[in-house]
């Protein structure tokens, strides 16, 4: 049961903040935030020391119950993510903590109570066995989503932003529930492994294809794929910034992960593959691209980390794509995206910080933040460097796996396609590091930082750095955490 | 375990670094003290390591290796030969006058020295790094602090020219990434496990094992890495604006060791790795280099500010470098590794130089100056040694290195074999033209002497403090090692010429021969 751990921590957090909410403890609510984070960064490195340890084959279904064993798959992806959901919830929680009483007037354990419930949701989104069960994960991580965005009720901003996210993202779990139907329809089973089984060389028909480019739509919402991302921009720029900052990390990875599996589990050898494969392979090209080029041109830096985000999610479907091809396809989408919730959260950490004190999210608004707060102005130059894929960082390790995937996995154009667009993506990144750097301060004085984001964005720092010196460990465990049980 | 004298020597001014970050950054001079003595510390022991170091072997010495990611094949592997040497030695010695110079900097003062200690460590990097991985670990890292240095410290439009260099150096550089995945993946040696290492690399000869197509555009992407950062032409476009820009210290980091990356990279990766792709291609790397020579010189004879002059003279030694690894022979890169340290020692100087003036007059055009000779004698003095020994005047370094690459491509084999439509031309017109090249140097050099220093005493300037102390004792060691190596260069000669046959040895073996 042990490995149950990540589960069984983020739904407790939530019961948590959902008791403290009916009890009218407020000011409980930071103390919440700042323990649960804590606990949530302490269950991470559990989970992922029990990830690493897990040996591949083991079947770590035999340590629980049957009945949670049936909707749920126990190998060492699934839990290399739960370890991810855990690590975005802590980091999230700390960030939150002064927004909490900055920003938010009300109804503040529920803010949090709904981020562990979507990591929640996110954990089980990996583990998924059978597609109703991918589904109904999917739509709690979406729920929260849409509430969670709509959190600052007066501000027109953030209600217009959850109206947007929930409209377009009721369309897309539309989609997808009819391309499920489809193959239920097909199959007469939904579950993974079966139909794997199932398809194994049938021929296909117009309806398999049809019906998994359906079920793309509603995946490529969730991961704001090209072209289905125009909601992403103004979610992220209308929605509170720490939920911004879960949204960008939390249901993209568990989303990458879900369609990861699917993929391989399910239609491992449809007959299709290779139609729907050069489809997918199209669209990240596209993703990566649109992202970083529209990036460029943007002056509010939530916008431009939407589309930063957005052109990350092109990376990551690379080495979806070639999962099945390379060796490295797997254990490079595990590090890429344990690399990304640090340069990310990092990066989001500064937005927050500076924001809890200015209030200003334009990217004109960070002229000569190295001489107001040193420490958020590195802060950014790191996650900056990690997210261009500069080494010594995080995510220099991760597109390094990436695109030694994309090439052993004979997708040369993608990889080519990867190494334009970092060089394109210096540029807007180094642009507001130039600003904080080279300019000079609008108001003069030292910026306070909080405890709580203060501490969250030192771990993302942190843990980028240390990625490249803890790399055999990683190496290691995303070896193990490669293996994605077919049963 | 013997102690790991190349990681020490990598590593010492990083540990300045971050000592200096916990200093309180109104503590001017006990930063800078901390920096001097992190890089005088690394200097001492550069100097020592070269003292053990054996000058008559051609091989990897105070190799160290450990095993890092075991199953990509990555190792922490570090190691100097002939060739890495004496550029390791440079390149503490030019950080450590950086270092001292840049007492006069009293903006931002703990994260310039934080920066510039950095920005050592990445450069020893690279010149002592034998796993790709560790390679382009330190590569990358020297890109950052020279970012921030142009453009916090710089000139009116350093922002637009540090981005310039960052943009540039960094897409030679993503390119270079994807050439170094592509042998990754041929490098299978016999126990079916791919490497990283450099060394086993070249014993394996992935290169050899691609389709000749991929292996020449393998080559390419490497070649345009390197070729920025030499930087030659038609990659040279950023150089002019970083340099300019800069701030003093800066401008001498830049020329005097991050141009020599590029070109060590040809030497230690380039030629060994893919030298069937280099025969190939190694006439129309002569022809670039012919062009960054002639064009070079060309351009910087028609400018008018001192310190653009000097970024395209720049272009134009570094162009002899080129040229002498494009002979692929021994004397050519002996040549080119003699002259990457003579411009090392003297362009370093003449930026300090042109740091010396501007800080008096706070501007850099040529034409305005003049009679200065008589305003300020010693520095008028100085300022000739260094133009001499930049135009390539004997009994100073920089005229034997120019011998030898001119020799090398005098002999050269490479351009006839595989290239029948130069070798039309023959192989001397390359040395020719190259000499053209030495002559307009010498042409600009004189003419800048004589129209800052001579005639007119110009009056505006006749208040001008002479040359001071602490820039002399900047300048003295460069200007002394280069006429200790002019005049007796087999010192410095006698590890290059070991390491550089060593290394002709293994490629003549691959290419059957030129």
């Amino acid at each position: 049961m042990v490995y149950l751990v990540p589960e069984f921590m983020l739904c407790a957090l939530g019961c948590v903040g959902l008791i403290l909410a009916c009890m009218h403890l407020r000011r409980a609510a930071v103390l919440y935030a700042v323990e649960g984070g804590l606990c949530c960064l302490v269950g991470a490195v559990i989970a992922g020391v029990l990830a690493w340890s897990a040996s591949e084959g083991q079947d770590l279904a035999a340590y629980v119950p049957a009945y949670i064993a049936n909707t749920f798959v126990f190998d060492p992806f699934s839990r290399a993510f739960s370890a991810v959901a855990l690590l975005v919830c802590g980091l999230v929680f700390l960030m939150s903590t002064e927004y909490l009483t900055g920003r938010l007037k009300d109804r503040q354990p529920e803010f949090l109570a709904l981020i562990a419930l979507a990591a929640f949701g996110m954990s089980c989104l990996t583990a998924a066995r059978d597609l109703l069960t991918l589904w109904f994960s999917m739509e709690l991580v979406s729920v929260t989503g849409y509430v969670l965005a709509a959190f600052l009720k007066d501000e027109d901003a953030s209600v217009e932003a959850a109206l947007k996210y929930f409209v377009l993202g009721a369309t897309a779990s539309a989609f997808m529930l009819f391309g499920l139907s489809y193959i239920y329809g097909l199959a007469g089973t939904l579950d993974l492994a079966r139909l794997g089984y199932i398809i194994n060389g049938a021929s296909p028909g117009p309806l398999l294809p049809a019906a998994v480019l359906l079920m793309l739509v509603g995946f490529g919402f969730k991961i704001a794929m090209v072209p289905f991302h125009m909601w992403c921009p103004d979610v992220y720029e209308g929605a509170p910034t720490p939920v911004t900052a879960f949204l960008s990390v939390g249901p993209k990875l568990a989303g990458l992960a879900a369609l990861t599996r699917v993929l391989l589990v399910a239609f491992p050898d449809d007959p299709s593959r290779p139609a729907w494969q050069a489809a997918l392979g199209s669209m990240a090209l596209v993703t990566m691209t649109v992202g970083n080029v529209v990036a460029l041109r943007q002056t509010n830096i939530k916008r431009l980390l939407a589309y930063s985000s957005i052109a990350h999610a092109g990376y990551l479907l690379v080495a979806v794509i070639v999962a099945g091809r390379s060796e490295f396809g797997v254990p490079g989408l595990v590090v890429y995206a344990l690399a990304y919730v640090f340069m990310n959260l990092a990066a989001f950490g500064v937005v927050v910080a500076f924001s809890n004190v200015t209030g200003d999210d334009s990217v004109q608004a960070y002229d000569g933040l190295a001489l107001r707060s040193p420490f958020l102005a590195a802060s950014w130059v790191v996650a900056a460097l990690s997210l261009v894929g500069i080494p010594p960082t995080g995510g220099f390790l991760g597109k390094l796996y990436i695109l030694m995937a994309a090439w052993d996995g004979g997708q040369r154009i993608l990889a080519v396609a990867i190494i334009l667009n970092s060089m394109i993506s210096l540029y807007y990144y180094f642009d507001v590091a130039r600003r904080m750097y080279m300019r000079k301060p609008a108001i003069e004085g030292p910026l306070r930082v909080g405890g709580g984001v203060g501490l969250a964005i030192g771990l993302a720092v942190a843990g980028t750095v240390l990625m490249i010196g803890l790399a055999y460990p990683i190496a290691v465990s995303v070896k193990t955490a490669s293996v994605i049980a077919g049963g | 375990m013997e102690f790991p004298l190349l990681s020490a020597l990598v590593y010492l001014p990083l540990v300045g670094a971050l000592i200096i970050l916990f200093v309180d950054k109104d503590k001017g001079n006990a930063i800078k003290s901390i920096a001097e003595v992190a890089s005088g510390a690394s200097v001492v022991l550069s100097v020592f390591v070269w003292g053990l170091f054996d000058n008559s072997s051609g091989a990897m010495q105070f190799e160290e290796r450990y095993s890092w990611i075991p199953m990509l094949g990555i190792s922490y592997h570090l190691g100097v030969d002939g060739i890495s040497m004496p550029m390791v030695f440079l390149t503490c010695l030019v950080s450590f006058l950086s270092i001292l110079y840049s007492r006069i900097i009293n903006v931002r003062v703990k994260e310039y020295f934080a920066l510039f200690l950095l920005l050592q460590t990445a450069c020893v990097g690279v010149f002592t790094a034998l796993d790709f991985f560790l390679f382009y670990i330190f590569w990358e890292v020297s890109l950052v602090p020279m970012y921030f240095i142009i453009g916090i410290w710089g000139g009116p439009r350093r922002e637009y020219a540090a981005i310039k260099f960052f943009l540039y150096t960094l897409v030679g550089s993503l390119l270079m990434l994807l050439a170094i995945i592509v042998l990754y993946f041929a490098s299978a040696g016999p126990d079916g496990q791919r490497t990283f290492d450099i060394i086993d690399m070249i014993q394996r000869q992935p290169g050899m094992r691609l389709a000749p197509g991929l292996a020449m555009a393998v080559f390419i992407g490497f070649f345009v890495g390197f070729a920025i950062k030499v930087p030659s032409f038609p990659f040279h476009t950023w150089l002019p604006d970083a340099h300019v820009e800069a701030p003093t210290a800066g401008s001498v980091m830049l020329a005097g060791i991050l141009l020599k990356l590029g070109s060590y990279g040809m030497l230690r990766v380039s030629l060994p790795l893919l030298p069937q792709q280099f025969a190939i291609a190694a006439p129309w790397v002569a022809l670039l280099a012919l062009i960054s020579i002639v064009y070079g010189s060309l351009a910087a004879m028609a400018q008018s500010d001192l310190k653009k002059l000097i970024a395209y003279s720049s272009i134009g030694h570094m162009g002899f470098v080129t040229l002498g690894i494009a002979a692929m022979n021994v004397r050519g890169v002996e040549g080119a590794v003699m002259q990457m340290f003579s411009h090392g020692l003297l362009t370093s100087c003449l930026f300090l130089l042109v740091g010396v003036i501007y800080e008096r007059a706070h501007v850099r055009d040529i034409d305005g100056f003049g009679g200065l000779g008589q305003i300020m004698p010693r520095y008028f003095g100085v300022f000739t040694f260094v133009a001499m020994g930049s135009l390539g005047l004997p009994a100073l370094s920089g005229f034997f290195a120019e011998l030898l690459v001119l020799l090398g491509a005098w002999e050269s084999g490479s351009y006839t074999a595989l290239a029948p439509g130069i070798a039309a031309l023959g192989t001397r017109w390359f040395a020719y033209s190259a000499l053209a090249g030495v002559i307009i140097t010498a042409a600009y050099m004189l003419w800048t002497v004589q129209r800052i220093f001579m005639g007119e005493r110009n009056e505006k300037w006749a208040k001008l403090p002479e040359i001071n102390a602490l820039e002399l004792v900047c300048l003295a060691p460069l200007m002394a090692l280069s006429l200790f190596v002019g005049c007796y260069p087999i010192g410095l000669l006698r590890p290059i010429e070991a390491a550089a046959t060593f290394w002709q040895e293994h490629i003549y073996r691959m290419i059957g021969g030129l």
